[in-house]
């Protein structure tokens, strides 16, 4: 053709005639084709779902379980693929990934795809650095702060000049309360930038938070000491009175313990035996006074141990009791008792004593952490019955 | 005095070892006796010798030079002479920027000796002008060298930069630089007024804390919210004893709940001297009442019974009924607002010193 072009000057018929000729010979060709019906487009009646699945068009991102299509596959392999990239590659797909997720908020795919990242080993500790520092960044949003100070602190060791690692992992302490690295970090903040505003403002705030710390402690281990040595007086005092309890047995050392003094009786339950704060030396003792009449119980919370059984019944009768009909329970009109369980008796309160001299008779013992009473109408039937009430001495197991 | 001269030969850098290590140690020992001091510093090239030798590789030989260093700059007429001169040579013995050098060197072994020379220069006020200047840049690194108590390698504790920093606040500029918030120098120092292991680092920390508290301009910063300063020096005042739960809210957070181990401080000097600071705090009336309102007459009060019964010490028992007196008094009592502005006449001002002898005799039985 190109010798017939050269040599020869078309006129403009011969022009035409072989542009038709051209044409028919291309219809010519492409009726020779092999028909085929165009089966790889879309059903029309689908084009929707099939958009959908069409990884350029698709609105929602496949879930896990979902059926990928090809091309996706195709596209995730060279994303992912190792074999397609190089370990920095890979790392850095994993990092936009990571990226991309904390964009949107979601913190936890963030940090998976960090990790991903993390595991593709690549050399470059820069790279590392920075993935390390977004996932710290990840969980500190989703307030993991241990894991949040641990990958921020190996991002400084990558790079130990990464300023926003550092003021992440200050933070992190600060939530922590690790008071010690907290400071640490932040001074290192400051020797790099005196003008950190926010470092200034953290180290101050964590050293309140740690004087606050430790004066709470300091509080705690004073008031301990406190209780401490006034349970200690409390002991001296009853040992000194050999003060006896039906708890334990007679010729046992007597370990007096907080729950030995505790009082069983519910009405007494926050009134356990003291020292009087005012003169330190007196014992003040809760009590329960029982009526075997009316079958019930008056309780006292605090008798002084130099009260007198009158006095304790001029409190109890200072109004009369309300079961008490016949207006028996009065002062000089009743007898007041406490029982020896351990024998199984009973014995007369002689009511000119002080509550501490009663404790000293030998058969007196406190019991449940307090002293108990009984008290009934003098020369009554009801004291008749009281005192020959059949009673079993104490068994220990 | 031709005796000495002789030596000058022995020291320097090329000799042989031997030569120079003994040469040296008979200069230093000369340097323990007055006169022995007095022929060295008059030899200006016996003194550069001194200069060259700090830098010899042989440590036993460079430690002696710097030793020499120290006892010819422990009095104030050593010190100018050395510094002078150091200046005045060609090449300059830039022993400032030397001195600052080695402590700010983890791994410098004479930095310890070095701080004490630097600390006898400073304590020369009319040199802290231009010492300051050369120092400025490095303060920050200074401070950290001193609050970080492991800091030097090789052993050195660093101590003398607490009475460095001291000298340094002799001028204002000085208190300028320590005070100033940008750089936060007095907050690492503070802490250690109350470092019992070593004197030397307490009583500098205390000595700062004096120089700022007797120049009133610092009076607002030391009493800000911040409260650092007034408990670095309340701290080693107090004791282990308990305040009821009223006077406690009252007192600065550190200074609550001390425990039972709780000492005070055991060198009365000291003692005076941070009561002293108080009294300079009591000046004006609004410190004043800052001062009561932190609960500082509480403290003074279990301290002056700790003091007349355990310390007895009579003039830290005036010093702290002097801070009370005022604290104790309501301010209509007072009537003026800055104690600072009254004036008080020779005769006066000698009449209330005798007053004060006569009556710290009688503090104690």
């Amino acid at each position: 053709m190109e010798e017939l072009a050269a040599s020869k000057n078309w006129t403009e018929e011969e022009r035409l005639e072989l542009a038709a000729k051209l044409d028919a010979e291309l219809d010519a060709f492409i009726d020779g084709l092999e028909k085929k019906r165009y089966e790889e487009g879309w059903p029309e009646d689908r084009w929707q779902e099939e958009m959908d699945k069409h990884p350029f068009f698709m609105k929602r991102a496949p879930q896990p379980g979902d059926e990928v299509h090809p091309m996706f596959e195709g596209l995730q392999k060279l994303k992912y693929d190792p074999e397609e990239n190089t370990r920095e590659e890979l790392a850095l797909n994993y990092k936009e990934d990571g990226n991309f997720y904390m964009k949107h908020k979601k913190f936890r795919m963030a940090v998976y795809s960090f990790t991903e990242g993390i595991k593709s080993k690549c050399e470059n500790q820069d790279v590392l650095a920075v993935l390390y520092n977004n996932r710290s960044a990840a969980h500190y949003f989703i307030k993991n702060y241990r894991s949040s100070l641990s990958d921020a602190q190996r991002a400084l060791f990558y790079k130990p000049d990464y300023t926003k690692a550092r003021w992440r992992a200050a933070q992190c302490a600060h939530e922590l309360d690790k008071f010690d690295v907290c400071t640490q970090l932040c001074e290192e903040l400051l020797e790099v930038d005196i003008d950190h505003k926010e470092a200034k403002a953290l180290l101050h705030k964590n050293k309140m938070k740690k004087l606050e710390v430790e004066r709470n402690q300091r509080k705690e281990l004073a008031e301990a000491r406190r209780r401490a040595s006034r349970l200690q007086k409390l002991k001296d005092a009853v040992e000194q009175r050999s003060i006896k309890f039906d708890d334990q047995r007679l010729n046992k050392k007597l370990d007096i313990t907080e729950e030995l003094l505790r009082p069983k009786f519910l009405p007494l339950e926050d009134y356990p035996v003291h020292l009087d704060e005012a003169d330190g030396s007196t014992l003040i003792w809760p009590a329960a006074f029982s009526y075997p009449e009316f079958l019930f119980s008056d309780f006292q919370q605090q008798l002084p141990e130099t009260a007198t059984m009158l006095d304790c019944l001029q409190t109890l009768f200072a109004e009369p009791l309300p079961c008490d009909k016949n207006q028996e329970y009065r002062v000089g009109n009743v007898n007041v008792y406490y029982e020896n369980r351990k024998v199984g008796c009973v014995h007369k309160v002689d009511m000119t004593k002080t509550l501490r001299e009663l404790m000293d008779e030998k058969s007196f013992f406190v019991s449940g952490g307090s002293l108990l009473f009984y008290i009934v109408p003098k020369d009554s039937r009801v004291e008749q019955e009281f005192i020959h009430q059949p009673r079993r001495p104490m068994v220990y197991s | 005095m031709d005796s000495v001269k002789e030596l000058i030969q022995f020291m320097q850098p090329k000799q042989r070892l031997d030569l120079k290590a003994v040469a040296l140690t008979h200069v230093l020992g000369l340097t323990g006796s007055s006169d022995g001091k007095a022929a060295i510093l008059s030899l200006d090239d016996m003194l550069m010798a001194i200069f060259g030798l700090t830098f010899d590789e042989n440590q036993t030989v460079a430690k002696d030079a710097v030793l020499t260093l120290i006892n010819l700059t422990a009095e104030e007429e050593g010190a100018l002479k050395i510094f002078a001169l150091a200046k005045q040579i060609q090449p300059t013995f830039a022993i400032v920027d030397i001195a600052s050098k080695q402590i700010c060197d983890e791994q410098a072994g004479l930095a310890d000796a070095w701080s004490m020379v630097l600390s006898n220069l400073t304590r020369c006020e009319s040199l802290v002008p231009e010492i300051l200047n050369q120092l400025e840049a490095t303060l920050p690194q200074l401070a950290k060298a001193f609050a970080k108590l492991d800091y030097n390698k090789k052993n050195c504790k660093l101590h003398y930069l607490a009475p460095i920093f001291c000298n340094l606040t002799q001028v204002s500029r000085g208190r300028e630089l320590c005070c100033h918030a940008r750089y936060q120098l007095l907050e690492k120092l503070l802490p250690f007024a109350s470092f019992e292991e070593n004197v030397v680092r307490r009583g500098g920390t205390i000595g700062i804390l004096k120089n700022v508290c007797f120049d009133s301009v610092y009076h607002d910063i030391i009493l800000n919210e911040g409260d650092n300063i007034l408990v670095a020096i309340l701290q080693p005042l107090c004791g282990p004893e308990e305040f009821n739960d009223e006077d406690n809210d009252k007192l600065p957070i550190e200074l609550q709940y001390l425990p039972e181990t709780k000492t005070r401080e055991t060198d009365p000097d000291l003692r005076k001297m941070l009561l002293e600071c108080l009294l300079q705090l009591c000046a004006t009336r609004r410190t004043r009442e800052i001062l009561r309102a932190k609960g500082v007459y509480e403290i003074l009060r279990e301290y002056h019974k700790w003091e007349a019964k355990l310390g007895r010490d009579s003039e830290c028992l005036l010093a702290c009924e002097n801070v009370v007196d005022i604290l104790i008094k309501k301010e209509d009592e007072i009537g003026l607002d800055n104690y600072k502005t009254i004036e008080v006449s020779a005769e006066q001002s000698e009449k209330f010193v005798q007053e004060d002898a006569a009556y710290v005799k009688s503090l104690l039985d």
